[in-house]
């Protein structure tokens, strides 16, 4: 329920689009799954970003760009979906709500707007996400983990996504109350192979930080080794040992912590487990 | 503005504010099939197609939607036909209170449209998008791939209703163990049934799939105004300012309340017989809040917007006091006393400076002696956690004066003669100044048995003679409706060597939170229903109800049943392990049976003396046999993987069948010009399907069909009395006034027809519609009302009867449940649930079935997520559907629901009740399941995943 919004804004160029979203109380909105329902008080002005046609996906040389307003639901439909990490992403996205859902969620709209398990699997398939801004810096490029840093600023929008497309190995592990419940931990490791050894090798994990974060102590043990048993386990114990995680009603800190252990090892041992033999 | 939709078809073409969602505008525009069950997009009972495609609107502005298609069930009927998803929805207890039902259709359609040939795990994940908080999806799902295969031309007789499998009917005694004292097969085989016994279709359910206004607010007064409430950011406070003033100013409000503005009448919001047996520990708004959600203020304003701006300005300056959560704490001596009023009265052990809502004991035998005969005792503390029934229809009335300036109120209550009777003294009016009419209610599970925005409203209409809309939204449901009561149950249970208990005791200490609205009958309820399942010569039941600052728990469907089964199906199992038997052999050797008398019944009543009660029929052993066999008992011990452990797990229940000496119910019924009928009841259909249910028994009595039975429930104006709809009372109760006030009304029809026919009114039959006389020759109902009405000696056969009883015949169930373990996270994933009920002669198969299933959906979220959180200042920190779990479509596991048919004396046509045990046996059963799979005992739910973890990694 909005309680001060005078304007709704449906502009049909980004600059213009940007322009309104520098005016106090004015925001983007995507789908509205998330910003529509809860009782506001503060938003003065919504910029519909539908005209902007930003609903494009386009598969580049080294990676399939979505634009911001692309949904959830025909993200889903997408063939090349398959291509990206063994399917992870269609699995992430397909956690991310019911079918009601999807058909409006935005991609843009999704990484603000808490979408865990579609966020952990960008940030362990190194999505990168494109910036519109309205000021002299233009257009930004940004890893999914420095996207906290520009929200804050005003007149910023999300304008596309970037997922690489190589052939990784992946492995996505969560912990939840019930199948479809937010999840205590979920863990997505991707690597690529190299003969018996794995290199680039990105985990990514939502519940043990207020955010996503990378679990870059267990990626090291990972990094240009073969993944045996004894590995697995070290990056495992590196994953529990760098995280402080925060508690709610999903887990306690101690909890997350083993599951930091478990999910790490799961996650992993599945990409590997994907492992051809050379 | 205005903007363009195009709606079913047609074009529109609203004017709409920006900030409007397209649920009110779709809403506004008449198309009520399309409702509110939160704000947030979570409980999908707003879904609509848009361009084709399934969208929730509550959280979708009307802007974002400019040109579109918009299609709503209203839209599927063509020509009076119903769409194969209506009509096979229509069908079946698809359709329970129907609040979901139109979402749930049009994400069906919106799949069917797409992929006319989807599996049933398709059609599960697109009905995902809706809560229904009635059904356990089962038959939902069902009705789709029938629809399906009738879209596709596949089926054959699509047109009558599928009469479900999973009732094995009465077998002579059709009761196991001892020897009744009537004979059953007389019960059974009183008359050759036609229509009890048959899964017709619901009385009502064309109405809920067409989507046609049926709801509390599916009505629009002109100069409606919206109120909102403001609640209590505080656990523990005196409120010692308050000034309104600025909110009054605001321009679009009408009016402010505060507890300065209206008399201080002190009241109980539970809805019981007179004189309740809650303390009066409530005023409609005082200068002291309890918990964080108790009402400070009141708004009524022109739009829902302007209301909630109003609440912002009411300035409130509160003196902090102590608060206090835990029930033990809240006992000791030196605790925050949270009722200090001295306008407080109770019964029932109540002592408020003690903060004691209710103290209860029960003894039978001598328990001491009891434990020192026995060759083994085991004490074990339990622990049951507050959660929440959640009806998708949150709390709603509406109330206005009429034109003899009356008070109206329209109200989704269980118990609309309780509201008439305990709003009048707290709004000064007299009962015969209000009228209470309930419309049809999107489902209750006990919380609408309390009365918790009538009066307020009720307040506001008298100040501003306007009418006025109160709804709580979901939100303020989680904080500031009522609860299960949370339980903290120690067991000590005393046993022989071969398995013979000699002693069995239950110490309860239970927490009302702020208020003591069922505090007493609740937990008598857990000690009644739990500790009376078992025979032992030595029983002790012993509670007190402590008053916290957490939100009020009350009346929640199994009424502290659930509570007192986890405790002692748990328990049991324990026991049964420490003599080393089975736990399935040890439940049959020790449970009641057929001719035992009930332990507890006369110990404890609930809020009066109890009634002796004699089991006339028990299917324990049959259900037992029936679950046994579905589960694969016997295999219980094969091999499981290392991480992920498999288990099964048994629990066993009784629950009441109305509360005896308290509960009635009345009916009344007139015969029409046609030969129909019009049935007048009290009794109030929250979803359970009990309008259809008193439509066969009055169906079957008068020989006609249930369709020629006009059903009306309930208008304090128009229809008799009823206690409401509780404690799993309709079908024995108000049923046995249907069938008493039918064969009255039979009796008046033989009259009347015996001298049409020329023969004695005693030889004369009713059957298909028609009244016949041993020689063949037969004269119309229509014939017998057109004469009775118009020709000769012209009465009008029309009959009132009533019900009470002292008996309360239990129903039993045996629970079974296979559950995967994975040791290392500690996640359970129960993987099936088995369910068989005795709850008598089954009226509806189909809609007994639907209650099973739908409780054990319940149950589940008992069992293993549901669970109201608080932070350490007593706010919930889980008041939305995504942290508070309630099970989906898609993650629900195999449920199995079965009926055990026995023949009981006392009801009609001998019915027992179903609606509340199967909340019982499924915590225990997952968690003895765990056992099985682990070794390790759980003693606390929700068996969540940290919880297991923890349970196991003390083991290790
Ligand atoms: C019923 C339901 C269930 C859900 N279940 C889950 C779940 O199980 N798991 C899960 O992960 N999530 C879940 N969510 C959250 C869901 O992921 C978000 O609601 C959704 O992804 C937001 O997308 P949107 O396009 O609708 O965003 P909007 O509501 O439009 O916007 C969300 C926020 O993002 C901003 N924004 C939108 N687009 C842009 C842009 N291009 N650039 C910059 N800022 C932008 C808006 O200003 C707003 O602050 C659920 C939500 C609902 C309603
Ligand atoms: S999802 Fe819209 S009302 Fe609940
Ligand atoms: S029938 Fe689904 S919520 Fe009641």
């Amino acid at each position: 329920m909005f309680l001060r919004m005078q304007a709704f804004e449906r502009p049909t160029d980004l600059a213009e689009a940007l322009r309104l979203l520098a005016r106090p109380g004015y925001r983007p909105l995507g789908g509205g799954t998330a910003a529509v329902g809860p009782v506001d008080a503060e938003t003065a002005g919504l910029v519909d970003l539908s005209g902007l046609g930003l609903q494009y996906s386009r598969m580049e040389h080294d990676g399939l760009v979505l634009g911001a307003m692309m949904t959830l639901g025909d993200l889903l439909g997408l063939p090349e979906l398959l291509l990206i990490g063994g399917g992870v992403l269609g699995k992430a996205v397909e956690r991310t709500g019911p079918p009601t859902l999807l058909n409006r969620a935005t991609m843009g709209g999704s990484l603000v707007g808490g979408a865990p398990d579609l966020a952990t699997a960008l940030l362990a398939l190194g999505a990168q996400v494109t910036l519109a801004r309205l000021d002299a810096a233009g257009q930004v490029v940004c890893e999914m983990s420095d996207l906290e840093r520009y929200e804050a600023e005003p007149a910023t929008l999300i304008e596309s996504v970037r997922i690489p497309v190589k052939p990784v190995l992946t492995g996505y592990e969560r912990v939840a109350r019930t199948p479809r419940d937010l999840p205590a931990v979920a863990v997505v490791a991707a690597m690529e192979q190299d003969g018996q050894f794995v290199q680039n090798v990105r985990i990514a994990a939502y519940g043990l930080a207020p955010a996503p974060i990378r679990l870059k102590a267990a990626e090291e043990e990972l990094e240009d080794a073969a993944p045996i048993e004894a590995v697995i386990q070290r990056a495992a114990e590196a994953a529990a040992a760098m995280v402080t995680p925060p508690a709610d009603l999903r887990g306690s800190s101690e909890y997350r912590r083993h599951l930091a252990r478990v999910l790490t090892r799961r996650a992993v041992e599945a990409a590997a487990g994907r492992m051809g033999r050379m | 503005m205005r903007i363009e939709l195009k709606i079913n078809g047609r074009r529109f073409t609203p004017e709409v504010a920006p900030q409007e969602t397209l649920l009110t505008v779709l809403r506004r525009e008449g198309f009520y099939s399309v409702k509110h069950g939160c704000d947030t997009g979570e409980c999908g009972a707003c879904t609509v197609l848009i361009n084709g495609k399934p969208t929730t609107t509550c959280n979708l502005l009307a802007m974002q939607v400019a040109g579109a298609a918009v299609e709503t069930v209203e839209g599927l009927e063509e020509s009076g036909e119903l769409h194969p998803l209506q009509e096979r929805f229509a069908q079946t207890a698809a359709v329970q209170c129907g609040f979901c039902t139109p979402a749930m259709i049009m994400a069906a359609k919106a799949l069917l449209d797409e992929n006319p040939t989807p599996t049933e795990a398709e059609v599960r994940r697109a009905l995902s998008s809706t809560i229904c908080r009635c059904t356990g999806y089962k038959q939902p799902v069902e009705a789709v791939l029938r629809a399906a295969a009738d879209l596709r031309g596949e089926s054959a007789g699509a047109g009558a209703e599928p009469q479900p499998e999973g009732v094995t009917p009465a077998e002579g005694t059709g009761a196991g163990g001892g020897a009744p004292s009537h004979d059953p097969a007389a019960v059974l085989t009183r008359t050759p049934l036609k229509v009890v016994g048959k899964s017709v279709r619901k009385v009502d359910n064309n109405k809920l799939v067409t989507g046609r206004p049926a709801f509390t607010d599916d009505i629009e007064h002109r100069g409606m105004l919206h109120a909102r409430l403001l609640l209590s950011p505080h656990a523990h406070a005196l409120i010692k300012r308050i000034d309104a003033s600025k909110a009054r100013a605001l321009p679009g409000v009408h009016a402010v309340l505060t507890h300065q503005d209206i008399p201080r009448v002190s009241f109980t919001t539970a809805g019981q017989t007179w004189p309740e047996p809650s303390p009066y520990d409530t005023r409609s708004l005082d200068n002291k809040v309890r918990f964080v959600g108790d009402r400070v203020a009141a708004v009524a304003a022109e739009t829902p917007e302007i209301a909630e701006e109003a609440l912002r300005l009411i300035e409130v300056e509160y003196e902090l006091l102590p608060a206090i959560f835990d029930p033990e704490e809240a006992l000791k001596p030196g605790a925050p006393i949270i009722h200090d009023e001295p306008d407080c009265t109770g019964i029932g052990g109540y002592d408020a400076t003690k903060n004691i809502a209710a103290e209860i004991h029960a003894q039978v035998g001598n328990v001491e002696q009891g434990l020192a005969e026995a060759d083994i005792v085991i004490q074990r503390t339990y622990k049951v956690p507050q959660v929440q029934q959640t009806p998708i229809e949150t709390h709603i009335c509406i109330t206005r004066l009429d034109e003899n300036n009356r008070l109206e109120v329209r109200t989704s209550t269980q118990v609309p003669f309780h509201v008439r009777r305990i709003i009048a003294p707290v709004l000064g009016l007299r009962p015969s100044q209000i009228r209470v009419i309930k419309p049809r209610i999107g489902g209750g599970f006990g919380v609408k048995q309390e009365i918790l925005i009538e009066d307020i409203a009720g307040h506001l209409t008298l100040k501003t003679r306007r009418p006025v809309k109160l709804e709580l939204t979901r939100e303020e449901e989680f904080r500031a409706s009522r609860s299960r009561h949370p339980q903290i149950l120690r067991m000590r249970t005393g046993v022989k060597r071969d398995g013979t208990l000699t002693a069995h005791e239950m110490v309860v200490v239970a927490n009302t939170g702020g208020y003591g609205s069922h505090a007493l009958t609740v937990q008598s309820n857990t000690g009644s229903k739990a500790m009376a399942l078992y025979n032992c010569p030595n029983i002790r039941f012993d509670c007190k109800t402590a008053y916290t600052n957490l939100p009020p728990a009350g009346a929640f469907r199994g009424y502290g049943g659930p509570q007192g089964f986890f405790a002692v199906e748990c328990h049991l199992d324990e026991v049964a392990n420490a003599v080393g038997m089975d736990p399935l052999a040890f439940r049959l050797k020790n449970c009641l049976k057929t001719g035992d008398i009930h332990p507890l019944a006369a110990a404890l009543g609930e809020g009066r003396e109890g009634f002796e009660q004699r089991i006339e029929s028990c299917g324990l052993p049959e259900c037992a046999e029936f679950g046994k066999t579905e589960i694969k008992w016997d295999d219980m011990h094969v091999p499981s993987g290392l991480t992920k452990r498999r288990g099964l797990g048994v629990a066993f229940a009784m629950h009441g069948t109305a509360i005896p000496g308290v509960d009635m119910g009345a009916a009344s019924i007139k015969m029409n010009d046609d030969g129909s009928f019009n049935l007048l009841v009290g009794a109030t259909d929250l979803g359970t399907g009990s309008d259809t249910i008193m439509a066969q028994l009055a169906a079957e009595v008068l020989g006609i069909k249930p369709e020629e039975v006009l059903v009306y429930s309930s208008d304090t104006d128009m229809t008799p009395f009823d206690t409401g709809a509780y404690a799993s009372s309709t079908t024995y109760i108000s049923g046995g006034a249907v069938v008493r006030a039918a064969e009255d009304v039979a009796g008046q029809i033989q009259a009347v027809a015996g001298a049409m026919l020329d023969v004695p009114a005693d030889d004369l039959e009713l059957r298909d519609g028609r009244v016949y006389a041993n020689d063949g020759s037969s004269v119309t109902l229509s014939e017998v009302a057109l004469r009775s009405l118009h020709q000769h000696d012209q009465h009008q056969i029309a009959a009132i009867a009533s019900k009470m009883s002292y008996d309360s015949p239990p129903p039993f169930a045996a629970t079974f449940a296979d559950v995967e373990v994975d040791v290392e996270t500690g996640e359970v994933q129960v993987k099936k649930l088995v369910m068989s009920v005795d709850a008598g002669r089954i009226v509806n198969p189909a809609l007994a079935l639907g209650q099973i299933e739908g409780g054990m959906t319940q149950a589940l979220g008992y069992a293993v997520s549901e669970e109201m959180v608080y932070d350490e200042k007593g706010l919930m920190v889980n008041p939305n559907f995504r942290d508070y779990r309630v099970f989906l479509a898609d993650e629900m596991p195999e449920i199995v629901a079965h009926l055990v048919e026995t023949a009981d004396p006392f009801g009609p046509y001998g019915v027992k009740a179903v609606a509340e045990i199967p909340m019982d046996g499924v915590a225990p059963a997952v968690a003895n399941a765990i056992y099985a799979a682990t070794g390790v005992r759980m003693y606390e739910i929700p068996l969540t995943p940290e919880r297991v973890w923890k349970a196991l990694h003390q083991k290790e």
